[in-house]
């Protein structure tokens, strides 16, 4: 074995649990009160950073309340530790549910809202804190704040300030498992999905309503959590420590330190623990500290220091370990596909007073290649929106097989439609294989519970997402690219992945939006060989083009959509000499129609 | 008048214009054809200025117009009227037309004069002054994006598509403003996916396929129609059949 | 009836955050969280004139207006021009914004400074109810503002080429118009309104640095209900914040006075997305 393959071998959490236990340790080795109290506070503030990165970083959601739940969580530990129940255990459960209300509350409006509304509404929370408090003034001492918290035990044992340290640290290293194990798993990849685009999460059969839910709901989490943690820090709550400061200092952290990353949380809190926040007396310098870091880092650095650590080992790995090329793939590429007969009857559609489709209707069939063309806005666009359930149709009815297509998108993709998009849609921050095996997302469900604790039923699903990935990369011929960056492929091979994609669910409809504009002969001669392998492993395929020579080349059947309706139907042959498909491909002949004023009637 | 010299042009990473080159001259109409997504809208674009020219040249009246910004390029005397009639919906037809001749600098009592103009040129705009641009028809609305670059007083017209998605009682109606403008002594580039009604006003003809100019010259030499077909739908692959009219020139 | 001259008064100061918000909103189609923070230093700048220097009041409000105008436009220059993602949006304009607190903060201290009316000061009685000439001023002022801006916009060539921008900024490019000096024009125009505003909004908030973050919220619930991208509806929707507030906290008690702004914020937001006068825009995949 030699030496890369050996430290590839090495786990990347190897540095962090080294670093955890060394942490951990700290209050038995023996160091001062002062540096306890910043491990501390650096560990409540990586725990709130870590549940906003979760919404904003990988979900893309701007929810930034996380002030607010904290508030929550505080002072409910807080009551409680003032009330005789003093578990620390129990209080973080209590914690959690709270903050769990707390950011579903916050989230429910960001489920109907565009982005600035939902940084709004989450961010007017922490505006309320102090009045809130206030309301509730018997149980939280309102604005002079909550005294006579006792001491935190656990399993009726007190905790010491060294304990209450340690168990500060352990807690948090737990959490950061539990977020680590998420985001590296398929939900986390589901949430980069959403992240770049909804339509193209629901596309692969992603529910948006639940992964935005479960993005506010997971990220209070650890605002609560760390709520418990800073209510048994000092026995004292006042409202003054859940402001707009803190708010903004825990974006600030998530920034500088990356916000799509594991242990980007944790240095943005070591940074700003150490840095900005050390001292009340620059409290007034602390704002424009994090002020610039918002600019500064927004504008220059927007993948944040864990952004940069990432690319670098990237480079070193590329130059000192090289990774060993994978085996081909060597099971059966392209099993059978249970294809199922798509029919639209009689559909209709108008934005406004513009008729986009007019009682269309035409069907595909199973093992055939059905081609839908057309003139620029002659409304393919909008066919395909409709099957896949974008619009809602004004009159008519989209089948698969006998039963009615399901409404919601998403659910359209479970039943088995697949696509691609005319405009590839792919995450940033992902591999070739990790955007591939996200179209596997939703036809194998695993719980996040099994993803965080990595259950026997997750690691199953796991294996077979890796193993079909390889076939379907095999199948589109980019498996030595499998380990690349998806989005800094170039144009036509990005269309490949997401070809890929699109067959990794095993669908039963395949739709292909101009799948072979921008690429290379070569490359179009191959997909060309690709789709009609697929045609005779039993797909549906329905090919929307703009390239004439290959629907002619590979379609058994051409719908011919113009203004808004059918033209003609027919094989290649017949729509090649269709005389009203070349005047609606060549326009009309100005010669004959101005020998007859008003000519062209006839085209109607 | 506008001279495209080896523009090559594309969208980020993917180059849609290859080493196309043609001119536009006074009073003339060069048509530019070819079919859906063979490069003829990307050129346009890198004309005015929408997409990166990455090499090659642009020159209007001589002057090098490739490093301007698009709206140094309209004031330079470019006028365009973009694909899918891009009108300002919420403004009347009057304001659609003021806002034309807006970078001008005229003083408005002189745009009265230019209104005067296009109303004459499109008497359907001259009774909806004051509609607002989104309640026109589909016609009143491309008619109103021409009169808009008219407004602006170019030396030269690019107009993308004006027949697309038009009554063919229309399109002749269009095809005849095009017409009078170039007798005015306009230069226009027109890209049309619709040949027969585009060759009927051009004086030259630069057919695009994938990117390349295939086939260009006075439009008088292109009496077979056939050649041009070929061009839209090619050969198909596995018959031996290649394009007849050949390499760029 | 003296609530109702107060919460009016305070909603003619979040209708203005608000109209300041739709001046760039329109122009650039970004959300300047930085606005109110703008105002805020339009307050100090007043103070720092009026009290510190002794200026005469017209030129207070000159030097406001010029002082916030050019911080506006360095806003632009650095965030927002190079920045295209919502987020990053949000995130830079707020990272201005904080910019501006400490700066603010730092300059002046953190206790709140009162800011002299040039006017006269003495309560007077209106329609039942008390009130300082300062709150009319402030409440004709907002009014004034948005006759101007709907004026402007419907009847100036400027106006209607800056909607023509918000509607379809590449269709602009091509009818010669320069786009983004438009950008910093309004960015210029929104900051020397918010400075101008500053001798006026003082004596009503005093200037305190942390006046910014709580008119920024409450100027975009005035924007949510009046509607994006419109001026009457600003000035209807600010009116309506500072009414709920002062109404909720007079009869229900001060710590309802904001919920209640919020329960608004959210019922607008669910109910009616677009606001009051907003445009729904078309839903394109």
């Amino acid at each position: 074995m030699n030496l890369a393959t050996a430290a590839r071998r090495i786990p990347s959490w190897s540095l962090p649990l080294v670093l955890a236990v060394v942490v951990a340790l700290l209050p038995v080795l023996g160091v001062g009160s002062s540096v306890l109290r910043q491990v501390v506070l650096v560990c409540i503030l990586a725990l709130l950073v870590s549940g906003l990165n979760l919404s904003l970083g990988y979900a893309g959601e701007l929810a930034l309340g996380q002030a607010a739940i904290y508030a929550g969580g505080a002072y409910v530990s807080g009551y409680l530790g003032a009330h005789g129940q003093t578990d620390l255990l129990v209080q973080l459960v209590v914690a959690c549910g709270v903050a769990l209300v707390l950011g579903l509350i916050t989230g429910i409006p960001g489920l109907r809202l565009n982005k600035w509304a939902l940084a709004m509404v989450s961010f007017f929370l922490v505006l309320l804190v102090p009045d809130i408090l206030d309301l509730f003034e018997e149980e939280t001492g309102g604005r002079l704040g909550l005294t006579g918290i006792e001491p935190v035990t656990l399993f009726g044992l007190p905790l010491d300030r060294e304990a209450f340290a340690v168990a500060v640290v352990v807690v948090t290293a737990l959490w950061i498992v539990v977020f680590r194990n998420l985001v590296t798993s398929r939900h986390g990849t589901a949430f980069l999905v959403l992240r770049e685009s909804p339509v193209l999460a629901s596309s692969t059969g992603i529910s948006v309503f639940r992964m935005k839910l479960s993005a506010y709901a997971i990220g209070a989490l650890p605002a609560g959590i760390a709520g418990t943690l800073f209510a048994n820090l000092d026995q004292y709550l006042s409202p003054e420590s859940f402001g707009f400061a803190l708010a903004v200092s825990i974006l600030a952290a998530s920034i500088l330190g990356g916000s799509a990353s594991v242990y980007g949380a944790l240095i943005g809190a070591v940074i700003l623990q150490l840095g900005p926040l050390q001292s009340t007396e620059f409290e007034q310098y602390a704002l424009i500290v994090y002020g610039l870091l918002l600019l500064v880092c927004g504008v220059l650095l927007s993948s944040g220091i864990a952004g940069i650590v990432g690319r670098l080992r990237k480079k070193v790995e590329r130059r000192w370990l090289p990774r060993e090329q994978a085996p081909p793939y060597e099971g059966e590429l392209l099993p059978d596909l249970d294809g199922a007969r798509l029919s639209v009857e009689g559909l209709s559609k108008s934005f406004g007073g513009l008729h986009a489709l007019d009682g269309v209707t035409l069907d595909a069939r199973p093992g055939e290649v059905t081609a839908l063309i057309g003139p620029n806005g002659s409304g393919k666009t909008t066919m395909l929106n409709m099957i896949c359930g974008y619009y809602r149709a004004d009159a008519g009815e989209i089948r698969l097989d006998d039963t009615v297509s399901p409404r919601a998108p998403f659910q359209v993709a479970r039943a088995g439609v697949a696509r691609t998009f005319q405009t590839p849609s792919i995450p940033s921050g992902i591999t070739v294989a990790e955007a591939v095996r996200a179209g596997r997302y939703a036809t194998e469900h695993t719980s996040f519970l099994s993803a965080v604790l990595r259950l026997p039923a997750y690691r199953r699903a796991r294996a077979r997402d890796l193993d079909e990935a390889a076939r379907v990369l095999t199948l589109v011929g980019l498996q030595d690219l499998a380990h690349e960056d998806a989005t800094s492929l170039p144009l036509g091979t990005r269309r490949l992945l997401e070809v890929a994609r699109s067959l990794i669910s095993r669908p039963r409809v395949l739709l292909f939006d101009e799948v072979a504009s921008g690429l290379d002969e070569d490359e179009v001669d191959r997909l060309g060989e690709l789709i009609r392998r697929l045609r005779d492993a039993g797909a549906t395929i329905v090919l929307v083009e703009h390239n004439f020579r290959l629907v002619l080349a590979l379609a058994d059947r051409i719908h011919v959509l113009a203004r808004g309706s059918i033209l003609a139907t027919g094989s290649p042959a017949e729509i090649e000499n269709h005389p009203d498909v070349l005047r609606e491909y060549l326009g009309t002949p100005v010669a004959s129609a101005a020998a007859t004023p008003g000519g062209g009637r006839d085209d109607d | 008048m506008l001279s495209v010299k080896d523009l090559v042009t594309g969208y980020g990473d993917m180059r849609v214009v290859r080493e196309v080159s043609f001119d536009v001259l006074p009073g003339e109409v060069t048509a530019l054809l070819g079919r859906n997504g063979a490069g003829k809208t990307t050129t346009l674009r890198a004309i005015a200025g929408l997409n990166k020219i990455t090499s090659g040249s642009v020159r209007l009246d001589g002057a090098d117009i490739g490093p301007l910004p698009p709206h140094r390029r309209i004031r330079a005397g470019l006028g365009v009227v973009q694909e899918n009639k891009r009108v300002f919906k919420r403004h009347t037809v009057e304001a659609n037309l003021l806002l034309g001749g807006y970078s001008t600098g005229v003083r408005r009592k002189q745009l009265r004069e230019s209104l005067e103009e296009v109303y004459e040129l499109f008497p359907a705009l001259r009774g909806r002054t004051s509609t607002p641009a989104g309640q026109l028809s589909g016609g009143q609305q491309q008619m109103l994006a021409i009169g808009q670059a008219i407004m602006g007083r170019p030396k030269l017209l690019m107009l993308d598509e004006p027949s697309a998605g038009l009554a063919p009682a229309i399109v002749l109606e269009v095809m005849d403003s095009v017409e009078k403008l170039k007798r005015s002594g306009l230069g226009i580039l027109l890209v049309e996916q619709a040949v027969e009604a585009a060759v009927g006003v051009a004086d030259r003809v630069a057919v695009l396929e994938i990117g390349r100019v295939v086939m260009s010259g006075p439009a008088g030499a292109i009496d077979d129609l056939e050649i041009i077909k070929e061009a839209y739908f090619g050969r198909v692959p596995g018959t031996d059949a290649g394009l007849t009219t050949g390499a760029p020139d | 009836m003296s609530a109702i001259w107060a919460g009016l008064a305070l909603g003619a100061i979040y209708g203005l955050v608000a109209l300041g918000y739709n001046i760039v909103f329109v122009s650039s189609g970004v959300f300047n969280f930085a606005h109110a923070q703008l105002l805020m230093l339009g307050t100090f700048v007043a103070f720092f004139g009026t009290v510190t220097l002794g200026l005469p009041p017209w030129l207070v409000f000159v030097l406001a207006a010029v002082v916030v105008a050019l911080v506006a436009v360095i806003e632009e220059r650095t965030a927002i021009r190079f920045v295209r993602s919502t987020e990053g949006l949000l995130v830079t304009t707020l990272g201005f914004a904080t910019l501006l607190d400490g700066a603010t903060q730092v300059i002046w201290g953190g206790e709140p400074l009162q800011v002299p009316f040039f006017g006269p000061s003495e309560v007077v009685s209106v329609a039942g109810g008390q009130v300082f000439p300062v709150e009319l001023v402030l409440i004709g002022a907002m009014v004034l503002l948005t006759i101007v801006f709907v004026l402007v916009s419907r009847f100036s060539m400027l106006g209607i080429a800056m909607l023509a921008v918000s509607e379809d900024r590449e269709a602009a490019l091509m009818r010669g118009i320069n786009v983004r000096a438009y950008a910093v024009g309004a960015f210029a125009v929104a900051g020397a309104v918010a400075g101008a505003l500053g001798p006026l909004v003082g004596p009503k908030t005093f200037a305190v640095a942390t006046l910014g973050t709580a008119l920024a919220l409450k100027g975009f619930v005035a924007m949510a209900i009046g509607g994006f991208g419109s001026a009457p509806g600003a000035l209807i929707g600010g009116l309506a914040v500072g009414l709920i507030e002062a109404l909720a906290g007079r009869y229900l008690g001060q710590s309802f006075a904001t919920l209640m702004v919020f329960v608004a914020l959210l019922a607008v937001l669910l109910f009616k997305p677009t606001g009051l006068f907003g445009h729904a825009r078309e839903r394109v995949v």
